[in-house]
């Protein structure tokens, strides 16, 4: 009895002192709490349960069973899954060659511009607000072989034998779609390439400019160099937006014809949803997500260090 | 200084010159870019018969075109459920990304960085590394074919944006107010909601215009949550909808016109927003 009550007041003691600090202990991982129920739910345990899906043969109906590394060498010599990789190798490149090459020398031509370059960014980037879904009906009417502008064009100038049905051909359905894609996205690049611009000494153009260099000195021994690490970061955008690359393809052909326009993304959609063959699908999304993280991860790296 | 201005001003206006090619080049590429626009803008006030006709620019414009596409088919369903769904989205997003940004950038406790680094690798996963098993997630949830289940994925996805993009403003802003609020004697959940909160509008309105622009957009995930046309979304919807009425073009393209303006509208308001967030996104992530 007299020990609780002399005990009583010191516990009380302690627990006026500590009180305050403890309630400022919890703030932080109740402020954390909601984004942190939500991110585990719907991806850290989904990111898992792939991991797990992809050693199983699974139709989403009757419970899996293990298989081991069966789905990744079925998918590995699957000709198909090999054709989606090309495919994405290809729209990679085009994408590179084409809309980062656009980007580039749209941001150097705006960089130095004195009037209007708000203007023109803003309308070069107009495109990549449309979502993916309207850019995939829209371009999909441009296609059309028969209302299409583009072959009413070519018609309209004689030129009939070049009209083709665009998204309907082998030979030009992938170029087609990564037009329309480009079309999307590369206002999204050169916005990029732009802030790096900016972080160029404006100095080194001046004393270049005086020294009797031309526009393309200007941007061969100045611009280049010294956006050496935006360019970096853009080509590996342009690598992981390829392997995210769905919609388009999606609307638009369905991968089609015959395999032509198939993305890993198109190969594990269909695989999953229409095939029924979670394993693989799932095998075939481990592949493409560590090859996205491990990229963006070690571009991260890299760069941290040449900062450092 | 004086003396070595003048040429150097004749060799500026001799570049400039030879820089002809490179305008030429700019406005030509901002033809592209808007031709897509203008056509199917015409198009869409084109009658049929003209379309068919490979006529490009209509004699007349049927304005009706659009009050047709609103009232038949199930766009006005589709536009609803959309404009449901990316507020719902918003806010959840608010609601959880402002206090983990403002965790990760202003407090100190235990395993902040751990944690900081877990939602950074978040930025780097494709939603190609979820989508099946949320698939089944929102099965199991009973969320299939159900707004709210797009709208909590979509969050949950959306999380290490959010939580990066507030954090680094957080830790842009003064530690002194901070301060003198909590000798006046407030919580750390007041300085945060009462004092650090209102002054993060400008990365809150980036956020807002973010997480809208990325649920309104979204296509993969309704495309597979969503099974019912009564439930679709604008991106689902507007290819139900191109399909259905396929030889019906002026109908279509003012379907298309009707999908882009709302997001063709909020850029043209918050057109720095956009351009801010596409930086913070691309340089991590």
């Amino acid at each position: 009895m007299s020990t609780r009550t002399l005990s009583t007041p010191a516990v009380a003691g302690v627990k006026a002192t500590r009180a305050p600090a403890r309630h400022r202990d919890f703030t932080p991982y109740l402020l954390l709490l909601p984004s942190l129920v939500l991110y585990a739910v719907f991806m850290l345990v989904p990111l898992v349960q792939t991991v797990g899906v992809s050693f199983t043969k699974w139709d989403g109906f009757t419970s899996p069973t293990f298989v081991g590394m069966r789905n990744y060498t079925d998918i590995f010599t699957d000709p198909k899954f090999a054709d989606a990789v090309a495919h994405n190798a290809i729209w990679t490149v085009m994408t590179i060659v084409v809309a980062i090459t656009v980007a580039l020398l749209l941001a150097a031509t705006l960089a130095r511009l004195r009037h209007g370059r708000t203007f023109f960014r803003v309308t070069f980037f107009l495109p990549n607000v449309v979502s993916l879904s309207v850019v995939a009906v829209l371009w999909g009417q441009i296609y059309n072989p028969i209302v299409g502008p583009i072959n009413i064009i070519l018609k309209s100038v004689g030129l009939s034998g070049a009209a083709h049905r665009w998204l309907g051909e082998p030979q030009t359905v992938l170029p087609a779609i990564n037009l329309a894609n480009n079309w999307h996205t590369y206002g999204f690049y050169m916005v990029i390439l732009l802030a790096g611009l900016q972080g160029i000494d404006n100095t080194l153009y001046e004393a270049a400019i005086v020294d009797g260099a031309g526009p393309w000195a200007l941007f061969r021994f100045i611009t280049l160099p010294g956006l050496r690490n935006v360019l970096n970061l853009v080509f590996i955008l342009a690598f992981v937006n390829a392997l995210k690359g769905f919609t388009l393809v999606w609307i638009m052909t369905q991968g089609g014809p015959v395999n032509r326009s198939d993305l890993l993304a198109t190969y594990i959609y269909r695989a999953a949803f229409l095939l029924n063959q979670l394993g693989p699908a799932a095998a075939a999304s481990v592949v493409l997500s560590i090859i996205v993280i491990g990229t963006t991860m070690l571009f991260n790296k890299l760069r941290e260090e040449e900062v450092t | 200084m004086t003396v070595s201005n003048p040429p150097a001003v004749r060799v500026h206006w001799a570049a400039r010159l030879r820089e002809m090619p490179l305008y030429v080049f700019l406005l030509l590429v901002l033809t592209l870019t808007l031709l897509p626009f203008a056509w199917v803008i015409l198009s869409s006030l084109n009658t049929n018969r003209g379309i068919f006709g490979g006529q490009l620019i209509p004699t007349t414009l049927q304005w009706g075109n659009y009050l047709r596409a609103w009232q038949v088919g199930n766009l006005r369903q589709y536009v609803g459920n959309s404009a449901l769904v990316a507020v719902g989205s918003v806010a959840l997003t608010l609601i959880a990304c402002c206090p983990a940004g403002y965790a990760f950038g202003r407090m100190r406790f235990a395993g902040n960085s751990a944690l900081f680094y877990l939602y950074l690798f978040g930025l780097t996963v494709p939603f190609q590394a979820v989508l099946i098993p949320v698939f089944y997630q929102l099965k199991n949830l009973g969320l299939i074919n159900n707004l709210l289940g797009i709208v909590l994925v979509q969050v949950g996805t959306g999380v290490p944006f959010g939580a990066f993009l507030m954090r680094n403003f957080f830790r842009s802003l003064p530690t002194e107010i901070a301060d003198a609020a909590r000798m006046d004697g407030c919580t750390e959940f007041g300085v945060f909601w009462r004092v650090m909160l209102p002054l993060a509008k400008p990365a809150t309105l980036a956020l807002v215009v973010f997480s809208f622009m990325g649920s309104w957009n979204d296509y993969l995930l309704p495309l597979i949550a969503l099974q019912s046309d009564a439930k679709r979304t604008l991106p689902t919807g507007l290819v139900r909808f191109s399909t259905q009425y396929s030889t019906d073009y002026s109908l279509v393209f003012a379907a298309t016109v009707i999908s882009f303006i709302p997001t063709v509208a909020l850029y043209l308001v918050f057109q720095r927003q956009f351009i801010e967030g596409v930086n913070t996104g691309a340089t991590k992530g």
